[in-house]
């Protein structure tokens, strides 16, 4: 029995441990003023005080940088207007997105925002937590099927596609490519976001199609996956070895890619989306910067910061600035990389 | 009269002494709850306790199965992809029904193509391990990749929505609303698992049926020379662990109120982890569907309870590793002193 | 002349178990030294202590004099201390050379020096002479059971062991077989090695030993010259009390034909076995290992397809599909190798018992019933006189002979009324032995018939009505009444 004990203790430890070391920041602990809709707010609204507030967050996934920046935004918010932050993670799944909602609705949160990565399968939970009172918002990518969000933050995805897909004909305009040059883009045919963003670049370069007699090769789903996108880089290097640029939904895709390319010594450039560490890393570096030439740049801070903002003027004000707010990406090249 | 009683006290006494020792899982749930009970006062709410049980749902159905293949010395992990499959194939097959039919046509379409799709595969894998004989962890693999694949190939890669609203009853309606609770308190789902449970608990403890399985597991030659058709039983069970996952299945897709490819991945994992928790043996022989449930609360309360702590999700994983670890640690000791 | 190895005053205590009181044993170079008493007696626990497995709770283990202290097993093997296990500890992919230096191979700079070992290996078969027959290069999986011991002799050889202690070594072995083993005994005695040899088997004790060791209770009873002694006065020491006829030999009467076999055959495993069995009889059936005994038995009972044959059960021909059918027909089996196919070891004494039956009583739906299933594991219990706390005990923990006590017991409440014992009381004491054949004469007085398949001599003629023997898959011979003694069965059994 003696034996039993001490492993019971051990597992409270352990949570001891961990609820010690990664509890919410204290909050100030003199009371905040009644916040009544009424209470007199200053018009800046950066001056909104929103201590007492409890707003809950849900990122697609922790394990990407994309996500961690925007977490670092909500922080950033949270430290700036003094309200409680609650992030979970989806792991990018409609059914756990669900639950972290139920969860967040129990814990009293008042209003919460997800990254809406599966939109038909996390409908049904926003919905029912808007009916039982607590505002929904979006940010990253949003749900059509429902009209509860209160407000969306996120990029423009199919602008940030057009942005590679310009970025894509200048490269092949500037290197004399505009006869029979072959292009390819490696896509992932799940999330809404790169969904738009394969839209956003093929309606740029559809129209250059005949112009320039492009030959344009859809090379795969990468599944969010680096080794994926290099097999699939690989695959599409031995049937074109000599594929003038590509274009990629995402980061972990340029760096798979990446890898194949320099394996196969061609002379392929790549220009990526996201704008991680990594890609300004490559774009900057003497070797690598030869092939990943140019990124599509987010601002996952600023989409953070910017619900959060939302959220806390709902809770205070009943007012959002706009259902859809939209960060417009920009292009990263060598002109504007910086290395943090 | 005196003595009687005071005997009985003791009784009952040993009684819950000997089920905590022989369960060192119910005591791993209690203290759980307790712990987070203390985090966060809102882990007692009835509205989490609720959803707890519906957060659980798809995990129960998932065990119950591999419940019944591993207590046969098997092990299925394929059921992810089979429960994807099946949620896939029923949004499809509802899709395809006549607009307005009835509820009950629903929800008979429904868990008849999602445990037709089951059971179908569970039979593939059966007929693999026993006509074949390949190993079991082999055969399911395919398994686990052919569905799948099976999956995006019916999808066309992306899910199956564009389903009514009558599609979503089974996994996400609410009996008894209040004012309170606009969205109702008894989750349809939790009623499904619970009937589930109770049918596949008394299947395996009470019947000829489960003494068989429970004797093929523990020693397959002594099975087959005591007169029992073990390569009977041993499709059987793969046949009801693939058709469990599929009720899993249609239960996430119907939540979902759409069909997912890429639903219940690696959910095997915490169906395998939940029922050897539960104290069921991967050597095969002993476990029982009920502990398994007990397992899988402890997953569903883990997850559950250290988000509503606001544990770092970082450190969740770990955490969840840990205790997966203990609860196996004490249960072994437990059985090691037992013997 | 001083002891090699020396037990003083050895007690070890066990959780809630004193396993031995004050054990004083000396052992001497040149000599085989028997270790005897029933199970739980103590002998496992003492060679356990002198093989480094165990501690000694108090007392000293004295080798050359000297008090030595081993707290693994490895440490007794640098002694040159070797034990060979009842169930061979062989590594079946590996060659017999490889087998034999196993821990201590030969190195040529850094790459294993393979030629040396099978040529040192070969040389010590050699010695042995068995050479003929094993191979160094010799995958050990291909050999006979007795082939694998010869190898694990000849790796105890080449480990130079001044002690090698041996747990039951004749248990899967023919009688043919013992007696090479035999001869090895007896060389290594020649070379001034100390043997502790184990064994059930009083006729071994006889034939190889020059001392015996006789414990019971933990306690030592008494050590002496096994020539000094008789097989009825060492039994009774073990047990405490003198024992009368152990085979219990009484007359049964023949009744009615029970089982008859017509020109059975199972390709390269037997062929054309043509016999009848009695309600009434015990059926004898000898023969060496890979005689085809257990298999032609086996294929009777449905377990094994035969390939062309008749089998007539209670008058009527059947062809059984498998164990199911034979079941169902009255027929239960007991098979030789209890863990691997007779008990559900991690399992209760009650659903071992019942385990064959729970068909015969279900309830509606398919129901099993609990109540029956209870009170029947009870009245076996109680009947058969199986010493279990309790019916719900797992089986794993019970002693061999109240183990095989159960299995009896299975078929007893499955109602079978033809019972084929397969090596029925291989490694159970003499008392369990002597009960368990109280038992199979009750079964017979009753109407019921028994097959039973055995290996040793003595148990066969002791109790069998009639003998069938075996050589090679085929069926030699029948012996009856007067006819059965030892030298016409070697006769038939080598012919």
């Amino acid at each position: 029995m003696k034996k039993y004990l001490a492993l019971l203790l051990a597992v409270i430890m352990v949570f001891g441990a961990l609820a010690g070391c990664s509890s919410p920041k204290e909050t100030d602990p003199t009371p905040a003023p009644d916040t009544d809709n009424e209470v007199i707010t200053p018009p800046e609204t950066d001056e909104m005080d929103a201590s007492g507030l409890k707003l809950g967050f849900i990122l697609g996934s922790r394990e990407h940088a994309f996500y961690v920046a925007i977490e670092d935004g909500i922080k950033a918010a949270a430290a700036d207007l003094g309200f409680e932050a609650v992030v979970l993670e989806s792991n990018l799944d409609g059914a756990v997105a669900s639950e972290r909602i139920e969860t967040l609705v129990v814990d009293g949160c008042d209003a919460i925002s997800l990254s809406v990565n599966d939109p038909t399968g996390s409908t049904p939970a926003i919905e029912a937590a808007d009916t039982e009172g607590v505002p929904m918002f979006a940010f990253d990518c949003t749900s059509s099927e429902t009209d509860v969000i209160k407000s969306f933050v996120g990029t423009d995805n199919y602008e940030g596609g057009v942005v590679g897909g310009e970025a894509v004909i200048k490269y092949l305009e500037d290197n004399d490519l505009t006869d029979g040059a072959v292009i390819g883009i490696i896509g992932y045919p799940e999330p809404q976001s790169c969904i738009d963003r394969e839209d956003g670049w093929f309606s740029v370069v559809n129209e250059y199609k005949d112009e320039y007699n492009l030959t344009i090769v859809n090379l795969g789903n990468y599944k969010g996956d680096a080794s994926t996108a290099e097999s699939l880089m690989n695959d599409a290097l031995i049937q074109y070895p000599d594929m003038a640029a590509i274009f990629t939904v995402g980061d972990p895709a340029c760096v798979g890619a990446l890898a194949a390319i320099k394996a196969a010594g061609a002379k392929t450039v790549m220009i990526g989306f996201d704008a991680n560490p990594e890609a300004h890393e490559a774009i900057l570096d003497p070797e690598n910067g030869k092939i990943w030439i140019a990124d599509v740049a987010q601002d996952p801070y600023q989409i953070g910061y910017s619900i959060a903002e939302q959220m806390v003027q709902y809770c205070l004000k009943n007012t959002v600035d706009a259902t859809t707010i939209l960060i417009s990406p920009y292009l990263v090249d060598a002109s504007n990389a910086e290395v943090k | 009269m005196e003595k009687i009683e005071g005997t009985m006290k003791v009784g009952i006494g040993k009684k819950i002494g000997a089920f905590s020792k022989k369960n060192a899982i119910v005591i791993v749930l209690v203290l759980l709850s307790v712990g987070f009970s203390i985090g966060n006062s809102a882990f007692l709410k009835p509205s989490n306790l609720i959803n707890l049980t519906t957060q659980m749902a798809i995990n129960a159905m998932l065990t119950i199965g591999i419940t019944y293949v591993i207590i046969l010395g098997g092990i299925d992990i394929s059921i992810g992809s089979v429960a994807a499959l099946a949620g896939v194939v029923t949004a499809l097959a509802c899709r395809a029904l006549p607009a307005g039919v009835s509820l009950v046509t629903m929800v008979i379409v429904q868990l008849g193509v999602g445990i037709s799709v089951g059971a179908g595969f569970g039979a593939f894998n059966g007929l693999m391990v026993t006509k074949f004989k390949v190993v079991p962890m082999i055969a399911t693999l395919a398994s686990l990749t052919i569905a799948r694949g099976l999956c995006y190939i019916f999808s066309g890669g992306t899910s199956v929505s564009g389903l009514t609203s009558i599609y979503s009853w089974l996994g996400s309606a609410r009996l008894f609303k209040t004012e309170a609770k606009p969205t109702g308190w008894l989750p349809i789902i939790t009623i499904v698992v619970i009937i589930f449970v109770i049918i596949m608990h008394i299947l395996l403890s009470k019947t000829v049926f489960g003494r068989h399985v429970y004797a093929t597991g523990s020693n397959r030659n002594v099975a087959h020379l005591s007169g029992i058709n073990t390569q009977k039983i041993i499709f059987l069970c793969y046949m009801i662990c693939g058709a469990m996952a599929a009720v899993g299945g249609v239960l996430n897709s119907s939540k979902l109120q759409n069909g997912q490819p890429g639903a219940a991945e690696s959910y095997e994992m915490f169906a395998i982890a939940s029922t050897v928790m539960g104290g069921t043996s991967l050597l095969g022989g002993s476990g029982s569907v009920a502990r398994a449930i007990l397992g899988c609360a402890v997953v569903a309360i883990i997850n559950n309870g250290m988000n509503l702590m606001h544990i770092d999700s970082y450190w969740q994983k770990v955490v969840l590793g840990v205790i997966i670890l203990l609860a196996v640690v004490m249960d072994m000791m437990q059985k090691q002193k037992s013997n | 002349m001083k002891p090699t190895l020396q037990a003083i005053n050895i007690s070890k205590t066990f959780p809630g178990v004193k396993a031995l009181t004050d054990v004083t044993v000396d052992f001497y170079s040149g000599e085989v030294h028997a270790l005897l008493g029933e199970n739980g007696a103590g002998k496992s626990t003492l060679i356990k202590i002198l093989s480094g497995v165990y501690t000694p709770s108090e007392g000293q283990v004295l080798l050359d004099g000297r008090e030595v202290k081993f707290t693994s097993p490895y440490d007794a093997i640098s002694k040159k201390i070797a034990v060979i296990h009842q169930e061979l500890s062989i590594a079946p992919d590996l060659t017999v050379a490889e087998n034999i230096f196993l821990g201590s191979e030969p190195k040529k700079g850094k790459f294993l020096d393979r030629a040396l070992m099978n040529e040192v290996s070969q040389g010590i078969l050699d010695g042995m002479g068995v050479g003929k027959s094993i191979k160094a290069t010799d995958v050990a999986r291909n050999l006979t059971a007795a082939q694998q011991q010869m190898a694990e002799i000849a790796k105890v050889i080449n480990r130079e062991a001044r002690v090698v202690i041996m747990d039951e070594p004749t248990s899967s072995l023919s009688e043919f077989e013992i007696a090479s083993l035999f001869t090895q005994i007896r060389k290594l005695r020649d070379d001034q090695v100390t043997i502790i040899y184990i064994s059930h088997r009083m006729a071994e004790i006889f034939e190889v030993c020059d001392r015996a060791t006789v414990l019971m209770d933990g306690r030592l009873v008494r050590t002496q010259m096994v020539k000094d002694s008789s097989e009825a006065e060492l039994v009774a020491s073990m047990v405490g009390r003198e024992i009368g006829d152990y085979y219990n030999r009484q007359q049964h009467t023949r009744g009615e034909e029970k089982v008859r076999v017509e020109g059975l055959t199972r390709k390269k495993e037997f062929k054309d076995i043509s016999f009848s069995a009695y309600a009434g009889e015990i059926l004898g059936i000898y023969g060496l290992i890979g005689a085809g005994r257990t298999e032609t038995m086996e294929t009777i009972f449905g377990a094994r397809a035969q390939d062309s044959g008749k089998v007539f059960v209670h008058g009527k021909q059947v062809n059984f599909k498998s164990p199911k059918d034979a079941i169902a027909q009255g027929i239960g089996m007991v098979t030789e190798d209890r863990r691997l196919t007779g008990l559900m070891l991690g399992k209760s004494v009650k659903d071992n018992i019942v385990l064959p039956s729970i068909p015969f009583h279900k309830k509606k739906f398919g129901f099993a019933n609990k109540l029956w299933e209870g009170q029947a594991a009870e009245e076996m219990k109680e009947k058969l006189t199986i010493k279990t706390p309790s019916i719900e005990t797992i089986i794993g923990n019970l002693s061999g002979g109240n183990q095989q006590k159960a299995i009896l017991g299975k078929w007893l409440i499955a109602d079978s009324d033809i019972l084929i014992l397969d090596e029925p009381t291989r490694g159970i004491d003499v008392n369990a032995k002597s009960e368990f054949y109280t038992l199979m004469n009750d079964f017979v007085a009753k109407g019921g018939c028994i097959i039973m398949i055995s290996s040793e001599m003595t148990e066969i003629i002791g109790i069998s009505d009639r003998i069938l023997v075996m050589h090679e898959g085929n069926l030699k011979g029948e012996l009856t009444g007067a006819d059965i003694n030892e030298q016409s069965i070697i006769k038939l059994a080598n012919a």
